[in-house]
């Protein structure tokens, strides 16, 4: 038994699939007027903004009210391990609260029980934790919490949990390689590995709407590692730093030909996935990765400074726009630039007011003094690794 | 769930024709992947990296470059920019207008940060506007505002504003997640202030008189930010007049909050919550310093508190949208 009603959920995503048809004009208002009667809503609508705040002041609520419990009740000091235990217990309890709140007041994603699904995992694993007399090393914690956060996860659908989840299998694993020689060694290769079964999984995972996010996030995540497992600036960098003895310059790493093959391979490898398969995720990343790449370049191989290189990028990147637009002034191979209000994530489609913002921040560092080089310059913008 | 799931279960359960459920499904299979807002936000970051690049070189080089060059070539682009835009400028009106070309928004963008880096690079070497800082940084923000008004260009409008706010001392730095402020000195608390209800007496008007009446979000969402982000900083940092700030942030929450009621725009809603939570969980504090209550009660105090907030928060939601959703 799930904590939400999977049948409504699918529900709740036919309605949405249909509404969309509506404003594309492809049903009729009397067709809408009839499913929708055939499907009522299930779930207590709310706003995106109240949402946030239920959500910052469920965790406050929550927070403050664990606070109380353990000032009333270790005023007879049990120590970290009785610590622990009401930990443990103001998570079950806490599960139980959530159960029965999501139940009665047909809850789904409305910010009070995204925050309480977020706390009982986090309650119940820091509470395990604190019963070894000795706090676990990094990578032991991670063990422990990923059974937790995956039965979570399997429970709620829920996409910050998801990441949690991420952060200790990618974090653990990190951890865990650094005790080995050869671990350090094969880290990229075994980073790469996880990456393409983790897409895989996420893959075969028969459809259904319970997951669909959870799902979608595990893609984004597990191909963004993939291309950093396999970057020649990310691998020889993070190498020279786990290496032993100060060097100035991070020393060359062996199979440095593999490294600059996968470097580009792999985003080329997106790009012709995202033009087959028409996929906005993998065209994504395939541009971020090539950008990416180009900078790994132009870090070991270029002479020009930093400055020459923004404006070079910043015509580059505004010419390549320009002529894919006016290329696609008509649909061409499957795509399209039409408006169909369709952006998956917030980041692109506010771009425009971000640049104005960091446009006028970065032009009035100088003005009022002779202030030179500009410490502080804000970076490309949408994840490039300036 | 996709697309083609819900057309079975809409054909099963006899809600669409099959012919119509075939042409859907065919539309869906066909259709092509929109890049609308991939492209727009590509231009953006170019736009971005050029005049970033071009800010830092012209600093770092202008001994090599020299100066007829930068304030030649940069004046000819700003130029070029901004005739670009006026060419194919949208129609005068106080309603929501586009640009008739697909990149005069870009272009317009594009001119204004340009026209910083050139008054900005004009003040460093021949110290055009003196000390007189405040102008260097005024006359932008008017130009931009009155910009943004005749290009119908919220992203203009927005590089106003920020300049406004750095006229008084504030910046923003969203990349860097950052708003640096001088609020220690009640002169700047003022001047904020002051700005900031002149934005939202802005707004109010525009929206009364259907004057680019689309430009209200912004205005309130930055002019009500930095007053109450002011009064906030007013109520932490100056003793002596704590009560004072504390009920002008009373009074400003309290107008969002009936403002978000009676347009239902639930932002106003919460910024009025989080920042009265906010101001008054400090008065209270500050009253009750040195009364050596024990823990409990301020766990307490902040349990009650936070639930009260999320209580409040539904009830009025419902309460405001009951006849909506049924």
């Amino acid at each position: 038994m799930k904590l939400y009603n999977e049948t409504h959920i699918e529900e709740r995503d036919l309605l949405r699939q249909v509404e969309q048809w509506q404003t594309q004009g492809m049903v009729t208002p009397e067709q809408v007027t009839a499913i929708k009667a055939a499907y009522p809503r299930r779930f207590k609508l709310t706003n995106p903004f109240i949402d946030i705040g239920l959500f910052l002041f469920t965790i406050l609520a929550v927070m403050s009210a664990y606070g109380l419990v353990t000032t009333v009740l270790t005023g007879a000091d049990y120590g970290a391990a009785g610590l622990g235990v009401i930990s443990l217990l103001f998570g079950a309890g806490l599960l139980f609260f959530t159960k029965n709140l999501v139940h009665n007041s047909n809850l789904c994603r409305n910010g009070v029980d995204n925050a309480l699904v977020l706390l009982v995992p986090l309650f119940v694993i820091g509470g395990l934790i604190l019963l070894f007399p000795v706090t676990p090393r990094f990578w032991v914690c991670c063990l422990i919490a990923l059974p937790f956060l995956l039965a979570m996860i399997w429970y709620t659908g829920d996409t910050i949990l998801t990441y949690f989840a991420l952060f200790a299998l990618y974090g653990g694993l990190f951890h865990r390689l650094l005790d080995y020689g050869w671990g350090k060694q094969l880290m990229p290769f075994i980073f790469m590995a996880v990456s393409v079964g983790l897409y895989l999984v996420a893959q075969r995972m028969p459809g259904s709407a319970y997951y669909d996010d959870v799902l979608g996030q595990l893609r984004w995540t597990s191909l963004v590692i993939l291309a950093a497992a396999g970057n020649y600036f990310v691998v020889r960098e993070l190498n020279g730093l786990l290496a032993e003895g100060n060097h100035r310059e991070s020393p060359e790493i062996p199979l440095r030909g593999l490294f600059w093959a996968t470097t580009f391979g792999i985003p080329l490898v997106y790009a012709a996935l995202g033009f087959r398969q028409k996929s906005r995720m993998f065209i994504i990343l395939a541009v971020l990765g090539l950008a990416a790449a180009a900078v790994t370049v132009r870090h070991y191989y270029g002479s020009w400074p930093l400055s020459v290189a923004l404006a070079i990028d910043g015509v580059v990147l505004i010419g390549l726009a320009s002529l894919i637009i006016r290329l696609l002034r008509t649909p061409r191979y499957g795509f399209s630039d039409n408006d169909d209000g369709e952006a998956p994530l917030l980041v692109v489609r506010h771009a425009g007011m971000l640049t104005a913002l960091q446009g006028t921040a970065n032009a009035q560092q100088h003005p009022t003094g002779p202030r030179f080089g500009g410490g502080d310059f804000g970076g490309g913008g949408a994840g490039e690794t300036y | 769930m996709s697309p083609f799931d819900v057309l079975d279960a809409l054909k099963q359960k006899g809600l669409l024709p099959p012919k119509q459920a075939d042409a859907l499904a065919d539309y869906e299979r066909t259709k092509p992947l929109s890049l609308h807002y991939e492209l727009r936000a590509m231009l953006s970051v170019g736009i971005l990296l050029l005049t970033g690049g071009l800010g830092l070189l012209i600093y770092e080089h202008y001994e090599q470059i020299g100066d007829v060059v930068i304030i030649g070539g940069i004046t000819a682009l700003c130029l070029a920019s901004f005739a670009f835009a006026w060419r194919f400028r949208p129609p005068l009106s106080a309603a929501k207008v586009n640009s008739t070309s697909v990149f005069g928004d870009y272009a317009l963008l594009l001119g204004c940060l340009l026209f910083l880096s050139l008054e900005g690079y004009v003040q460093y070497r021949f110290n055009v506007f003196g000390t007189r800082y405040g102008l260097a940084t005024f006359l932008p923000a008017v130009l931009f505002v009155a910009l943004a008004y005749r290009f119908d260009h919220q992203g203009v409008l927005t590089m106003g504003l920020t300049a406004l706010a750095s006229w008084v001392g504030v910046t923003v730095r969203p990349l860097q997640l950052r708003l640096r402020t001088n609020f220690f000195d009640e002169a700047t608390v003022w001047a904020a202030v002051g700005l900031g209800t002149v934005i939202i007496a802005v707004a109010v008007v525009g929206y009364r008189r259907q004057i680019k009446s689309h430009f209200t979000n912004t205005l309130l969402v930055f002019g009500g930010n930095l007053l109450l982000i002011a009064l906030l900083a007013g109520v932490f940092n100056f003793d002596g007049r704590r009560w004072l700030y504390g009920l002008m942030l009373l009074v400003a929450c309290v107008g969002f909050d009936q403002y978000a009621r009676r347009e239902r725009a639930f932002l106003f809603m919460l910024m009025g919550v989080v920042y009265g939570d906010i101001g008054l969980t400090y008065l209270l504090g500050d009253a009750i310093d040195g009364m050596a209550l024990p823990p409990e009660a301020y766990m307490l105090y902040f349990t009650l508190a936070s639930v009260g907030v999320v209580l409040y928060l539904i009830v009025n939601y419902r309460k405001l949208t009951r006849y909506e959703t049924l």
